[in-house]
């Protein structure tokens, strides 16, 4: 019965996401019928579809199921039901590696020998730097909420820090730093589509072997150590895949606000289970919906993609504090 | 005989020596009720026992093997441990929790028995954090039914209990320890209970 459900709902979704893409593909700065789906591909609506908003769909499928993994693995690990790869500051990391290399004469001289590609390198450091302090101090003091208000610091401080560079730039590259920092899909082409996917997805499938011991981390680690869980092993090896993902999208696409912390919640509010082993099936493709969504509504009414996905995001940060019971207490 | 043999252990934590130079000895078969004032170094012990804070010193033997060696894996393989409630509260299912105690994943039907025998079968659905103390109890009772070792480790488990349930939990460790042939250690301040239940008392 149960696995009928969960057909039904696995289904719907699928359905929903080719829908939306569909969408997505005819909808922009010109809309396009769908019989132009069928046009020639060197025809001037075939171009459109094929060269230029196939790859931002593709883009955006990948990236938001990787943010939606994120979001999802950072609340069971750091036990809190408000993490998010945005939240807790590990976007901040990277974007201020990003802001080191754009705004400063030797970084961009060195992003202008090594390429695009390279920018992946600091913004892996920089995610890498913050979940490591992260951490640090969740070792020192375990509440979640403390957590929290370090990572929203950490987001200041890097933000700072990012203002300062700015305030010494030229306005050349201020400009380029700022139209990076609102999170956009556009820059993406089909050659880049495989490296997106190698760098934001594949680091999660090492982790699908481990859900079941993720479970075990929901109850708390002395449960999860004596169950058999490598707790320190375990918790490294998700925050690992999560720094890779995160680098590398906020790498391709800049940092993209509150998917990875709306997507685990709306999923499990969809499928009503609170199972990895259940939930990881799910997830990816609500992170992917809302990312295509709110692509849609963003290149429609011609908006910042991260002003989109807070306006959709922070009401579900509400219903998140509003409703501790059913959305995800793991505070200790 | 099986035993689990402390030899000679000392715990420090920050700078202060909670546990210094113990030793003793437990048999299958046992219940052993660990008493003491808050402080005394009791759950310090249990969580020694458990693996998960390591010792200045010592060792600790269950049939003869040293347990500080083992992986994370294997020592879940003999002892298994419920902490206080104070430091669990999850958002999980009862039936995930339960399994749990089953990581590997072959154990699926033992998981429905647990269901079945801690009356928790209508509940299986409902999220920890929605259940009574009583109810909660019965999941973890239930995990470490399923994970099935031969040490069962438990620290206060009657603290936020009504009368009746401590009376059953006390019964119904009586009998893993007596029919199951487990040894079976708690830290209780339940001293009428363990006096009435347990097979030996220790003091710190």
């Amino acid at each position: 019965m149960k696995l009928t459900h969960s057909t039904i709902k696995f289904s719907l979704l699928l359905v929903l996401l080719v829908g939306i893409g569909v969408v997505a593909l005819l909808i922009g700065s010109q809309t396009l019928s769908l019989a132009s789906m069928f046009q020639d591909a060197e025809s001037p609506a075939g171009r459109v579809l094929w060269q230029h908003r196939l790859p931002h769909v593709l883009g955006a499928i990948v990236v938001g199921s990787s943010l939606a993994l994120s979001g999802n693995y950072m609340q069971v690990i750091f036990r809190n039901p408000l993490a998010g790869p945005s939240v807790l500051g590990i976007t901040g990391g990277a974007s201020l590696a990003m802001a080191v290399i754009f705004l400063t004469s030797w970084g961009m001289n060195w992003f202008l020998n090594a390429g695009t590609w390279a920018l992946f390198i600091p913004a892996f450091a920089g995610a890498m730097l913050v979940l490591s302090l992260l951490l640090v101090i969740q070792r020192k003091i375990p509440m979640a909420s403390t957590l929290l208000v370090v990572g929203l610091l950490f987001s200041h401080f890097t933000g700072a820090i990012e203002s300062i560079l700015q305030k010494m730039a030229g306005a050349n590259n201020v400009n380029q730093f700022v139209v990076w920092g609102m999170g956009s899909l556009d820059g993406l082409t089909l050659s880049q589509l495989p490296w997106l996917l190698v760098g934001a997805f594949v680091p999660f499938l090492p982790t699908f072997y481990f859900l079941r011991k993720l479970n075990a981390f929901a109850m708390g680690e002395q449960i999860a150590a004596t169950s058999g869980v490598d707790v320190v092993k375990l918790r490294w090896i998700f925050l690992i895949a999560v720094g890779i993902s995160t680098a590398t999208i906020t790498a391709f696409c800049g940092p993209i606000a509150f998917i990875g912390l709306m997507a685990p919640h709306v999923a499990r509010l969809f499928i009503r289970t609170f199972n990895q082993l259940q939930l990881v099936l799910f997830i990816p493709f609500v992170g992917a919906i809302l990312l295509v969504i709110a692509d849609i509504l963003s290149r429609y009414y011609a908006l910042p993609l991260n002003a989109v996905t807070a306006a959709i995001g922070i009401p579900c940060v509400f219903y998140i504090v509003f409703n501790p019971k059913r959305s995800g207490v793991w505070i200790s | 005989m099986d035993q689990l043999i402390v030899k000679d252990i000392s715990v420090v934590r920050g700078k202060k020596t909670v546990l210094s130079n113990l030793s003793m000895n437990f048999s299958f078969g046992e219940l052993v009720a660990i008493e003491g004032n808050n402080g005394s170094g009791k759950s310090t012990f249990l969580e020694t026992l458990a693996g998960l804070i390591s010792m200045a010193h010592g060792e600790i033997l269950l049939e003869g093997k040293s347990l500080s060696r083992l992986s994370f894996a294997d020592r879940a393989q003999f002892i298994s441990f419920i902490p206080s409630r104070k430091t669990t509260a999850a958002s999980l299912e009862v039936k995930t929790a339960i399994s749990v105690g089953d990581l590997s994943g072959k154990k699926s039907s033992r998981v429905e028995e647990a269901l079945e025998k801690f009356n928790l079968k209508k509940l299986q659905d409902n999220l920890l954090t929605e259940l009574s103390d009583g109810e909660f109890q019965r999941v973890q009772l239930a995990r470490v039914w399923v994970q099935d070792t031969p040490v069962v480790l438990l620290d206060e488990p009657a603290a936020h209990l009504d009368a009746n349930a401590r009376v059953e939990l006390f019964a119904e460790l009586l009998k893993w320890a007596k029919e199951g042939k487990k040894l079976v250690i708690l830290c209780s301040h339940e001293l009428h209970l363990n006096k009435q239940f347990a097979t030996r008392t220790v003091q710190f």
